[in-house]
Parts: C-alpha cells; structure tokens; sequence
C-alpha cells in the first residue's frame, strides 16, 4: 500500500518537472514568441515584481489584489450560502415552494454570466454591487438545487418513523431532513464556490480597478503575457486551495457519507 | 530506465519542434508576387474614408484575392490578434501600435487612416465641477485602456502635473462608458463616437481633445499595419491595399457631401452624425502622406518612427510597457514604400 501512494506522488512530481522542463526549453532554446508563452524565469521575476512593487495605478501588490478578489468572493459565497441552503431545503419539502421559486432558478442557470452581467452593471452600477451579485447569482443556483434534490432523495421510509415515533415537524427536520440532506448540501457548496471563483474574472471584467481577475485582463490589454501567467497560477492554485478547504470541511461534518 | 527513455524522446521531439518553429509554414510559392489565399483584414468602427471601400467586392478588385473582414472594439484586441497570427492587415491607434512594434509583433505601419482632432475628446458632466484638468483629482474618470485616448488622457495629466494615482481611473469599453455616464456612475470620460456624441447630447462639456494635444506635441492617430513577411511575400496585395485607400481619400475629397452620406449608410448612422464625427479628424491623402510630417517623400524618412518612438517612451514611463526599442526599430517598421508603389502607377 505505501509504494503505491509515494509512486503516485513520484509519478506527479516527474509530470510536473517535466513539464516545467519543456516550458525551459520551447521558450530559451526554441522560437517561441514571448507574447505567445513567456519565459518560466520572466514569470518568476514578475511574480516578484508584484509581490514587491504592485500592478495598477495605486501600485497594489498581488497580495491586495488577491485579497480584493477574495473579499468579492466570499462575502459573494456567504450571502449565497445562507440564502440557497434555507431556501433550497424549504422548496424540497414544500412543493408549493418549489413550484414559486424553481423555474427563476432553472432560467437563469445555464445562461453565461458574462452575457447578463452588463444589465447587472446598468442596474447595479460599476461598484462592488453588480459584482458581488454576479458571484452571488454564480454561487445559488448549484447550493439551491443540490439542497432541493437532496431532501427529495430522502427516503419517505425515514419520514414516516420520524413522525410514528411522536416527532414534530421541526424536530424531524432538525434531526431527519436536515442531516440526511448534507451530504447533497455539501455537493452543492464545493459546486458553487468552484463556479464563482471561474466568473470572478468576468465580475472583473467591467471598471473593476483593483483584483486578481481584474489584473490579469488589464495585463493582456499591454501585452504583459508574464504577468498573465503569473494571474493565472496564482488563481489555480487558489482554486485548488479552496476546494480542498470545502472537501475537508465536508469530511469533519459528513463524516458518514460513504459509511 | 524506461521512463528515463520516454523523457528523453519527448524533450527530442520538442527540441526538434521548437527548432523548426517561426519557419515558413507555407508551400514555396513559384512565382515571387503571388496572391495569398486569403487575406484577414482587422477593422475598427470608426468613420474613415476606409468606409467608402467596404462595398462588396471592392477589396478583392483592389488586392487580387479573397478578403475576410473582422470588427474589433480596441486597439488592444486588434495586438492580440496580431500576436495569435489570425490578420494580415489591421487598424490601429497610434499607441497600441507602439506597443505592437515595442513587442516584437511583427507588424509595419504602412497608411494613416486618419489623424485624431476632436474625435476624441475627455467630456465631463457639466455638474461635475471639472472645468479643467487641473480639476481632475479625485473625480471618477473612464476611458479605455491601452486606447489612443488613454494615452491621450494620461499625456494631458502629465502636461499638467496631474498625478494619476489621484484620480479614479476606470478602465471601459465605450459602450459601458454610456451606461455609467447615464446612472451617474462617472463624472468624465476619454472616448470616442459613436458614444462620444451621446455623451455631449447627455449633457457634457468639453475639457480638451485631441486636437488641442496635437498642438502640444502630443500626436495620435489611427494606422493601418501589416504584418511584415506577409507584405514582403506579397508586395502586391499590400500596394492594391493601399490604392484603395488613396482611392478611398481622392473620393472623399472630390464631393464630400456624398461620401459622408455613404460613410453614415455603411454604418448604419444619421449623416449629420457622420458629418459631425468626419470633423474631428484630418484625412491625409497619398501625397500628403509622402510628406515629412508622415512617411517622408521616399517614404522612409518621414514622422511616423518618432511618432510611435514618443508613444512607445511616454508608456514605458508610465508603466504600461517594460522597454521601448530604439528609434530604428521604429524606422524599420514603418514604411510608405507601398504609398511610392500605388503613386506611381
């Protein structure tokens, strides 16, 4: 078992190098355009350069921008959180719910965020508003129908002896429903803080000033490709990182699922 | 071992790829000044006698071949598809062009479309309290970025020790431009028709334009570019290309009041507005352009290289590029020798 886990490790590791091998040579040795693929080493130095010295006409750092993006995000994903999780559950055990709210959601869902974000910014405005209900719209759909679908998948077995051993309906939805539905619920979650982090950057997209979205379109403006790259690792890595935060959290509280 | 191997012939095959790579991709043509298959033209919305050329069928008389033509909204998106090889030829404001060639994008200046006047102009609403620039610290101002009237707006702060970090500079597209202007999100912004003249029906005044920055040294203009291989293995699709414009320039001139009517057809705007819009710029015609102030009489020794040389060290100044390249850089790409061609025909 473990020379199985440290050859996957060894195998990943090898891929990566390899790859940043490639990167060396197609760009120093070969006549790769620099506009097309940078240099791994102007990459570095620029990633420096931002850390220290800032992007924009305020000269924020990369830290800044990322915590501009990141400030978007999560109060984007906590308004969504508590706004999707309350109402998705009430709409998988009323019908009546369902019917009033589900088809607004099902309309708006599959449509791009980049096509209905330029009525947000003439309702809304340029500020922080359109861009923090641009990620909040992101983010509802998916924990809204995870948690419909998740109370509709219990089983009305489970229901039934709730209520024939004398529980009440809150009782039952606080000690059946709801954590029967977590494991969907979770779902729902690490679905919809993927999707807003991948419509961050067109939240970005209009009079944004400050953002890691917002620095990697403006860099492309001038042709800056190294601090492009620089933008783009730097979110997937952050995307992995939080996902991951969402998986672990997942496996503390749901810790049955599977079982 | 046999990962080893497999390493080794994969960094090979690259090495063996890179190698080749920037070589000519295309079957040795047999005669020199053969026609391409196509040609992809990048165009801007903007009103030039260009307009008057873009009947059906026209551009493929003049350059011998099929023509595509694409719509881009900036200077910067016309770069980009300069940098993924997708055009030929393009239309491109003085300072994204100075970009282009500061990157090594392979592209020549070879006709000025126009030269910028009060076709762009920095508007502010008239309750906004800026009368002048000097006014402009602390007000929130919207322009395009990397755009002729970006560099524009950051000359004049410049001319006029405004620090920039002061104002709240948003980056937008015209078109976003009007709908902040309209919710009263924005107090001013540097752009260009159609949404300019919105802007001044929606209550604007005038702070400068680009024609009163033309007067101070500050010169922007709007350029076509071919890229340079492409115009040396087809030196008569690049001269056809701009015997239209000399063509499209002579017509203009010749009876104004018609061209203007068919430029406002051709884009689908009232001709008042055209003609209104035709007045913020000057048109240089083929012997104009032979002149010192553009591309000189043999057509190389003219403005343009220290036009875009100025362009290219305001913006490494500024920050936006890391280095401009030499004045003979710039000579190099740009040339009127297709103007000297068309001419003496």
């Amino acid at each position: 078992m473990k020379r199985n886990n440290s050859d996957k490790t060894l195998l990943s590791i090898g891929s990566i190098l390899t790859m940043l091998l490639v990167w060396y040579l197609l760009t120093n040795v070969g006549s790769i355009s620099n506009v097309i693929l940078p240099k791994p080493q102007d990459v570095w130095d620029s990633f420096v350069n931002l850390c220290v010295n800032g992007y924009g006409a305020n000269k924020d750092t990369l830290f800044m921008h990322l915590m501009a993006s990141f400030k978007r995000l999560l109060i984007a994903y906590g308004l969504s959180v508590i706004t999707a999780v309350p109402l998705g559950l009430l709409a998988g055990y009323f019908t009546h719910v369902s019917s009033v709210i589900t088809p607004f959601v099902e309309f708006y869902r599959p449509i791009p965020p980049l096509a209905y974000y330029t009525l947000l910014v003439l309702w809304f405005g340029i500020n922080e508003e359109s861009k923090i209900i641009l990620l909040y719209l992101a983010g509802f759909a998916p924990i809204f129908i995870a948690c419909v679908s998740g109370v509709k998948r219990i089983s009305v077995d489970y229901l039934n002896a709730s209520y024939m051993l004398g529980a009440n309906k809150k009782q039952t939805f606080m000690n059946v429903i709801l954590p029967a539905s977590l494991p969907d619920i979770f779902t729902g979650l690490r679905t919809a803080i993927g999707f807003e982090y991948t419509t961050l950057v067109a939240a970005e997209m209009v009079a944004a000033r400050q953002g890691i979205g917002w620095m990697v379109l403006d860099a492309s403006n001038w042709l800056k490709s190294d601090v492009v790259f620089v933008g783009v690792i730097i979110m997937g890595l952050t995307g992995i990182l939080l996902s991951a935060t969402v998986l672990m959290l997942e496996k503390r509280i749901v810790h049955w699922s599977g079982k | 071992m046999k990962k080893l191997l497999t390493v080794l012939v994969v960094l090979a095959m690259i090495l063996a790829f890179a190698g080749c790579g920037g070589g000519d991709k295309k079957p040795a043509e047999k005669k020199q000044a053969a026609a391409p298959e196509k040609v992809t033209i990048g165009i801007q919305t903007l009103v030039t006698p260009e307009l008057l050329m873009r009947e059906k069928g026209v551009y493929e008389k003049y350059l011998g071949c099929k023509v595509d033509m694409v719509m881009f909204n900036s200077g910067a998106d016309v770069n980009r598809a300069f940098a993924s090889k997708s055009i030929d030829i393009g239309m491109i404001g003085t300072s994204p062009a100075a970009i282009g060639i500061s990157t090594n994008l392979g592209y020549e200046v070879f006709w000025f479309a126009d030269v910028i006047g009060a076709a762009e102009t920095l508007v502010a609403k008239k309750d906004s309290g800026i009368k002048t620039i000097k006014d402009l610290p602390g007000k929130r101002v919207a322009t395009p970025f990397a755009s002729t009237a970006h560099f524009s707006l950051q000359n004049a702060m410049s001319l006029n020790g405004v620090d920039p970090a002061s104002v709240k500079l948003f980056d937008m597209q015209p078109n976003d431009i009007y709908a902040a202007w309209t919710r009263g999100d924005i107090d001013a912004a540097y752009v260009w028709d159609p949404v300019l003249s919105k802007l001044f029906a929606g209550g604007g005044v005038s702070i400068t334009d680009s024609a009163e920055l033309a007067k101070k040294g500050v010169v922007t203009a709007d350029l076509f570019v071919i890229n340079k291989e492409f115009a040396t293995k087809y030196p008569n699709v690049a001269k056809g290309f701009i015997k239209a414009q000399i063509d499209a320039v002579n017509q203009f001139n010749k009876d104004k009041k018609a061209a203007v009517a068919k430029l406002a057809k051709t884009i689908d705007i009232k001709p008042e507005e055209a003609e209104a819009q035709v007045k913020g710029f000057i048109y240089p015609d083929g012997k104009e352009q032979l002149s010192g102030q553009y591309f000189g009489k043999d057509g190389k020794s003219g403005n343009i290289a220290n036009i875009l040389k100025q362009s290219a060290d305001f913006l490494v100044k500024q920050g936006s590029i890391k280095s401009a390249p030499d004045i003979a850089v710039f000579k190099e790409y740009s040339t009127g020798e297709f103007i000297v061609r068309a001419m003496n025909e």
